[in-house]
């Protein structure tokens, strides 16, 4: 088997679950938080998460998700309390806002890394377990460091920061004891935001060039003849305005389609565990595609397709990314054992952002 | 006894050995060539069930074996440590009628929570958040309002301002008095009269020419009082945006929606009030106006020569007096409402007197 490995070059990811199945587990998801008042939703997400990583197969293992609901359960029930304390505190003293502001960007990086932890600790392939080796310290630098200075440089370091937050979780990352190692550089995903200024900058330029141009032959045919030029204006101002909406709505769209298939590709690319490397295709049209479709399907079934939207995003997503091996597989050895049963973790879970695959 | 294939992972390296399971009551051995492990269920864990997972047995050593579960193996596992709820939730998932009953009950709780939720939860955040933050969506809904709805009031300067003392004198002095009460012209309107966030008040300069008597005006005023009392305009807002209301409930920060959304004066102006504000603003108006000794009977009137006049031209999209049928109602309601009073006040001969208006003389 090892060396039927070593000759192939990539061996595709694979998605076995289906919308079908996906839709039971759901709306039951759904019914016992209702009928629990939410108590329910610990149970909810690790189900969610064993069944995505479940049905995640690489080389004929899938991912196992390991987390305890309980815990889950007692790290969310100290965060909504902490978030109490802050809601309560705040609307009573409103000078206490600006200090519990402060100390959340302070706490942010404790959480993010507690998040990762939590999470990475409780994720396992072949019985291996993941870990998350980053530390507060470098955390601050980046997440509240950069954070801060965002708006002093109107927004340029973004792609600066983007790359120093991606190259800290990859970095820090581990299967057993091996660590991921992050290829790509700052430059990249500044190459990336800059072409996305660009296409913004021109297709904005030229549909609003167009509009404006029919805007004053187009206004009288939907709204009548006008007046005087005073209500013929008018019209066109609200003719433009029609149209402003759903332009924005796809301009927003392309470029969330764009930034998330060349980051999504640029991070696994450049992704490299010993040897071992990712291969990701994911296009710009492809995902464009995937969202509208998926949004459209969820507005006309009043929220029921949502279910169908999350497994064919999935197995988009899985389906275009593939594993480069280059060696063994068998050889990854049991981290040392670390105890993430601690409370910090399970509060960081609590504000765990879905990174997604 | 059950015999079953399975994948060994021994939790040691990521190497992968196919084992054989044996179950014997509460034992089970794992063996293959090189292997001969004996566990007790009791020690052992078994993963929940889940869509068509492969299942695993967790070992007290930290090994795991993974098989194909299927419904005869189901029996013997009983033995094993496992979650009775993901248990309970698997037989939930795998049956199609407690997922169509899950469908019904999560339709029918979501639209009771935008049916009553919604409008509760408006109304909870709206009263604890102080009039004067309104004070920026006010702004705007004013300059939306002088920009497309109606130009400078031709009303006499000394006849807005005195409108206004008499209003304002009615007020007691503790209640929340609003921000300003504004006049201005508008054809496009006609007789009519908003109130929008932050406590403005805008009359029409065809509203106060409509009057036959001043006491009808403080009807009507006392009507749009009960609007910025009842925070209707807030209400308004939050109630049709679901996001705005989010927002809010969680940042506690109206100045934001403002800047979220541009057409928010535009949502006020064209989108009537509901049944229930009118309701509530019509209840608080003829509380107020029978305490002053003033019969609500005069806002019934002006509000049906205002619904008449506005029948008699093109039907205005920006009328915030509605339907017929409603209109009926709220007139039954405000005379009925004067005609009790003044029934509680002749039968009640024992302690104090009820106050009450007169009459109008029509």
């Amino acid at each position: 088997m090892q060396s039927e490995l070593e000759s192939q070059p990539t061996i595709p990811l694979e998605f076995t679950g289906n919308a079908k199945e996906y839709f039971g587990i759901w709306i039951i998801n759904i019914l016992l938080i209702i009928a629990t008042l939410g108590i329910y939703s610990p149970w909810a997400k690790v189900r969610n998460h064993r069944y995505f990583y479940g049905n995640t197969i690489l080389n004929g293992a899938g991912f196992d998700y390991l987390a305890s609901p309980i815990a889950i359960l007692k790290g969310w029930a100290i965060a909504a309390v902490l978030l109490a304390i802050y809601f309560g505190f705040s609307s009573i003293l409103p000078p206490l806002q600006l200090a519990f502001g402060i100390a959340f960007l302070l706490a942010l990086p404790w959480l993010v890394v507690k998040a990762m932890r939590f999470r990475l600790h409780n994720t396992a392939y072949r019985n291996i377990r993941f870990n998350f080796a980053g530390d507060y310290g470098k955390a601050i630098g980046i997440y509240t460091g950069l954070l801060v200075a965002m708006p002093f440089t109107l927004g340029m370091i973004y792609p600066f920061y983007m790359h120093r937050q991606t190259q800290f979780i990859v970095d820090n990352s581990q299967y057993g004891r091996s660590s991921f190692k992050f290829l790509a550089r700052a430059g990249d995903f500044y190459a990336i935001y800059m072409m996305l200024l660009l296409v913004f900058v021109v297709i904005t330029a030229v549909i609003g060039g167009i509009i404006t141009a029919l805007a004053p032959s187009i206004a009288p045919l939907i709204f009548g003849p006008s007046a005087d030029q005073g209500a013929a204006t008018q019209q066109i101002g609200m003719l433009m305005q029609l149209f402003l909406v759903p332009l924005m709505l796809s301009v927003y769209l392309f470029a969330f389609s764009y930034t998330q298939s060349r980051i999504g590709n640029l991070t696994w690319n450049n992704l490299q565990l010993d040897q071992h490397r990712f291969k990701s295709t994911l296009t710009t049209l492809g995902l464009m595609g995937l969202y509208l479709t998926n949004i459209l399907a969820i507005i006309f079934s009043l929220g029921l397709a949502t279910p169908w939207a999350k497994v064919r995003t999935i197995r988009y997503r899985i389906g275009h990314l593939s594993f480069m091996p280059h060696g063994d597989l068998d050889n990854y050895v049991q981290g040392l054992a670390n105890n993430t049963s601690a409370i910090g973790e399970q509060i960081g879970d609590a504000f765990d952002f879905d990174i997604g695959i | 006894m059950i015999k079953l294939e399975a994948i060994r992972y021994d939790g040691k390296t990521s190497a992968q050995q196919s084992v054989l399971l044996q179950l014997v009551d509460d034992i089970i051995y794992v063996t293959a060539p090189d292997l001969n492990q004996v566990y007790s269920a009791a020690d052992t864990e078994l993963t929940p069930h889940l869509g068509r997972l492969k299942t695993q047995l967790r070992f007290i050593d930290g090994s795991i074996c993974e098989f194909e579960r299927n419904p005869e193996i189901d029996h013997a596992l009983e033995g094993f440590k496992q979650s009775k709820i993901e248990g309970a939730a698997f037989r939930l998932e795998s049956r199609l009628r407690y997922i169509a009953l899950a469908v019904l009950l999560t339709l029918v709780t979501v639209f009771a929570l935008i049916q009553f939720g919604i409008p509760k939860a408006a109304e909870w955040i709206a009263y604890r958040i102080p009039i004067e933050l309104e004070a920026e969506l006010g702004e705007e809904s004013l300059a939306f309002f002088s920009k497309y709805m109606c130009t400078e009031s031709k009303l006499d300067l000394q006849r807005q301002d005195a409108l206004r003392q008499q209003w304002l004198a009615r007020m007691g002095y503790k209640t929340l008095a609003p921000a300003a009460i504004h006049f201005c012209n508008s054809a496009q309107i006609g007789p009519n009269a908003f109130a929008l966030p932050g406590g403005h008040i805008i009359f029409t300069d065809q509203l106060i020419n409509l009057a036959k008597d001043d006491r009808e005006l403080l009807g009507v005023f006392a009507h749009e009082l009960g609007h910025v009392r009842k925070r209707h305009a807030l209400r308004h807002i939050l109630q049709d945006s679901a996001t705005a209301l989010i927002m809010v409930l969680i940042t506690g920060d109206i100045g934001t929606i403002s800047s979220l959304s541009a057409s928010i004066p535009t949502l006020l102006i064209q989108t009537k009030f509901s049944r229930r504000f009118e309701s509530e603003a019509d209840d608080f108006a003829m509380g107020f106006v029978e305490r002053q000794q003033i019969s609500a009977g005069y806002l019934a009137d002006i509000l049906q020569r205002m619904e008449e006049t506005i029948n008699s031209k093109e039907s205005s999209p920006n009328s915030f007096i509605s339907t017929h049928p409603l209109t009926v109602q709220r007139l039954k309601k405000l005379r009925d409402y004067h005609t009790a009073c003044l029934q509680n006040r002749s039968s009640d001969t024992e302690g104090e007197q009820p106050v009450c208006g007169s009459l109008p003389t029509l």
